[in-house]
């Protein structure tokens, strides 16, 4: 079990994680060491930030707009994903909240997969009138 | 288990299906939220309890070839805008995702469980 929380108290995220690998086997997926094969928070971090940025930058949030903007920011961070060709099947997930009012959010998502092989990355992202929290899985199979 | 089987589809039975997950989900997610009011101090610990909660009733279905990853999202009503949204690269034959939305007082909750197949 990992744990993983935004420090804000604007949102936070508690991940949770439980091995299955006893259940599970790693069924001939590129071990861990292969620098090819891992992908890491550092790159999920680039890619998130690189989509949002472009995406969204410094907009005011509207209502009308978000929608269309999410769906963006989730297409473009999958064809980042898949471009980067690891052998994981991808979930992307993306909440973008307006945080003009105050108001609190809390995402956290429990996984039951196999711990050696499957990955899970959350990057937080803010500008001045919303929040988005980018969740990335990638699971082998 | 180097003697495991691989299959390609899932057998009869064994496969996940959404209708039976967002019934388990609403249900977990109406009991657990039942007299809450949003909190700082406390939607942490709440988020927690239903995604565990759901994880465990979905393990319970004893589908064998399946991960899941459950996410639940709970938010203060305030009359500002939230938008959620996802996309997965899988194998949409045996892969599948439920989700559900629930509102109660001023807290708003957002479950989403997505089954992955291991061949």
């Amino acid at each position: 079990r990992s744990s993983y929380r935004i420090p804000s108290r604007m949102a936070s995220n508690g991940t949770t994680h439980e091995d299955l690998s006893s259940q599970v086997e790693n069924n001939g997926h590129p071990d861990n060491n292969t620098a090819l094969a891992t992908l890491t928070q550092g790159e999920i971090d680039k890619i998130a930030k690189m989509v949002l940025d472009q995406v969204i930058g410094q907009q005011a949030y509207t209502y009308s707009e978000s929608s269309a903007w999410n769906q963006l920011i989730v297409e473009q961070i999958t064809t980042e994903l898949v471009r980067t060709q690891r052998p994981y099947k991808f979930i992307v997930t993306s909440a973008l909240l307006q945080t003009a009012n105050g108001s609190g959010l809390n995402v956290s998502s429990v996984s039951y997969w196999n711990k050696a092989t499957d990955l899970s990355f959350s990057y937080r992202w803010e500008n001045k009138h919303m929040l988005a929290v980018v969740n990335v899985f990638a699971v082998a199979f | 288990m180097a003697d495991r089987d691989f299959v390609i589809r899932a057998a009869q039975g064994e496969k996940f299906r959404a209708a039976t997950a967002e019934k388990i989900m609403t249900e977990v997610v109406a009991e657990q939220l039942a007299g809450e009011i949003f909190s700082m101090l406390t939607v942490e610990d709440l988020g927690r309890k239903i995604s565990d909660a759901i994880n465990q009733r979905l393990k319970d279905l004893n589908l064998p070839r399946y991960k899941f990853i459950v996410q639940v999202m709970i938010g203060e009503s305030r009359g500002q805008g939230v938008h959620a949204m996802s996309q997965c690269v899988w194998d949409a034959d045996v892969d599948g995702m439920a989700t559900i939305n629930y509102n109660l007082n001023n807290i708003w909750c957002q479950a989403t469980a997505f089954a992955i197949f291991t061949y």
